[in-house]
């Protein structure tokens, strides 16, 4: 089954790439055209270039705030389960759900964000949050990070856990302070909850599509497109299914690219625990 | 001393009620917005708290593409393929590689991880050709099988650990009392890996559920979508503008499924989210 729907349309894909391949008609052996074409295309690399600003503005964010979180619902207090349900709850209803949900709360008509903003008088006006590129992207990222910060928290609070309280009563002993301690002790502890936090959120800001298709629809005039939105335009609305091709794969050896760099990253770690 | 401590742990509580007032917020908008009158919903301003209560919106969903039910069916459909086909070859296969030792076994293993770290988003164009061509384009079906094929590493991951944590003893006792192949499974081994079923079923469930792009560009009739595409098709990009009213309840009935399992099964989640993390 893997191989009928993994294995074959890999290699079907890479077989189209080499294709003017459009959903109905003729197929034309193009060679490496589609790949040369894909470059030259100003959408497409437009599209790459956004979603590379959005994975590296988002990453460093879901990365620390989870850190934060995770830090912030350790500590075995009263109702500190009640608080990490809380935080994780966004990641269980999916991105079409949270879009849908973010799409009502910051229209400025009928929604409740602007309302509670001018109401703590930190604005006068309504804002129009979907109207220029820099606030359309900034609602998308504090949206996707309501969703999905709760992953990376418990991630890290599964890493945290995992360390015995002996090690962190030792450097305090030994006169560290609370940040050195964090520093020194805990930070290299947590190599692999990180690395695996970086790639999720990274291979997932990649394949961005709901949050941007549904809250910006791609606008203002496109500067929101994500590649994957843009492949999907070429391959199903142009049926350019060749070129469409040509720029999965691209698309899918970025993806390799980062998990491969996990892999380096993680077995580094394991050299240092030999 | 002591009274740092209380201060501390005053912060610490302060500090955790307000952030969780801010993660609750924006389902407590939909929530109260989904029972709130039409005229009351897409008045400005918003209302903080209503001034009204009603379920008029969930009727207007009947209005929703062919009938809200039709798109329930469907992404009800979806699940249930997903969640049984995923957990029955997982158990089976997570059985298989667990038990048996067969050449090639572990390199196919590592194929089958290295299938989880590429998501299936890039295939979708192929695929679309390959369910065509199999019969099965279109279709609810050939939709189901592309999300048990990507449900399955991680589920034939867990189940593998599942069964590995059986006791050889267990199943050796069980083979002393009489029972063989097939009762051995049901009877003695299955109860055993309950908990590790439960977890797959559950991540299967969400992923299908929620999932939104395959079943946009696998699907072309509107009376196959499932619900989420449902609304964006009906309630958000339809030609009178978003219709608030419809997509409140839509969004309130998308994700309680999700959020009640969620509650009711939150340790099979985490169990499931550490195995697949920390071991992997």
């Amino acid at each position: 089954m893997l191989l009928i729907f993994f294995a074959v349309p890999l290699v079907q894909m890479i077989w189209m790439s080499l294709f003017d391949w459009p959903l109905l008609g003729q197929q034309t052996w193009v060679g490496i055209q589609n790949y040369i074409t894909m470059f030259q295309d100003s959408s497409f690399v437009r599209s790459l270039a956004f979603s590379g600003a959005y994975t590296l503005v988002l990453v460093p964010v879901l990365l620390v705030l989870g850190m934060a979180l995770a830090l912030l619902v350790r500590p075995k207090r009263r109702g500190v389960g009640a608080f990490r349900t809380i935080f994780f709850a966004p990641v269980v209803i999916g991105f079409s759900s949270a879009a849908y949900i973010w799409i009502y709360l910051l229209n400025p008509r009928v929604g409740l964000f602007d309302e509670l903003l001018q109401t703590l008088g930190l604005t006068q006006e309504p804002v129009y949050w979907f109207a220029s590129p820099n606030l359309a992207l900034l609602s998308v990222v504090v949206m996707v990070v309501w969703k999905s910060v709760g992953f990376g928290m418990l991630l890290l609070l599964t890493g945290l856990l995992a360390i015995p309280d002996e090690l962190t009563d030792a450097a305090r002993i030994d006169r560290a302070g609370r940040f050195q301690t964090f520093r020194y002790v805990t930070l290299p502890l947590l190599r692999r909850p990180i690395a695996l936090t970086l790639v999720f959120s990274a291979v997932g800001s990649v394949l961005a599509f709901e949050q941007f298709y549904l809250l910006t629809g791609g606008g203002p005039e496109g500067s929101t497109t994500t590649v994957v939105m843009e492949i999907f335009r070429v391959g199903f609305n142009n049926f350019q299914l060749g070129l469409a091709s040509a720029m999965s794969i691209f698309l899918m050896v970025i993806l390799v690219v980062i998990s491969a760099v996990q892999l380096v990253l993680l077995r580094d770690q394991s050299s240092l625990n030999d | 001393m002591r009274k740092a401590s209380v201060f501390r742990s005053l912060g610490w509580a302060v500090t955790c009620i307000a952030i969780a007032i801010a993660f609750l917020f924006p389902l407590y908008a939909v929530f109260t917005a989904a029972f709130k009158d039409p005229t009351e919903l897409t008045t400005t301003p918003a209302t903080l708290f209503p001034q009204s209560f009603t379920l008029e919106n969930f009727q207007l969903l009947n209005d929703l593409g062919d009938g809200v039910w039709t798109h329930i069916g469907n992404s009800v459909f979806l699940a249930v393929f997903t969640v049984v086909g995923t957990a029955v070859l997982a158990t089976l296969g997570g059985w298989g590689f667990a038990r048996y030792r067969f050449r090639g076994q572990g390199i196919l293993f590592i194929a089958m991880l290295s299938a989880l770290m590429v998501p299936f988003q890039p295939l979708l164009t192929p695929l679309f050709l390959v369910l065509k061509s199999l019969g099965v384009g279109n279709s609810l079906v050939g939709v189901g099988l592309v999300y048990v094929t990507f449900q399955l590493p991680f589920a034939l991951f867990v189940m593998r650990n599942a069964f590995l944590n059986v006791p050889q003893a267990l199943e050796d006792a069980a083979r002393v009392d009489g029972a063989t192949g097939p009762k051995l499974f049901m009877n003695v081994l299955l109860p055993v890996v309950r908990p590790g079923i439960i977890t797959v079923a559950l991540f299967a469930f969400l992923s299908s559920w929620n999932e939104f792009l395959a079943a946009l560009i696998l699907l072309n009739n509107q009376s196959l979508f499932p619900l989420p595409v449902a609304l964006a098709a009906g309630a958000v990009n339809g030609n009178n503008g978003v219709r608030w009213p419809m997509l409140e309840a839509g969004v309130v009935v998308t994700m309680l499924p999700c959020l009640l399992l969620f509650f009711m099964l939150q340790r099979y989640y985490t169990s499931g989210l550490v195995a697949g993390a920390v071991k992997e």
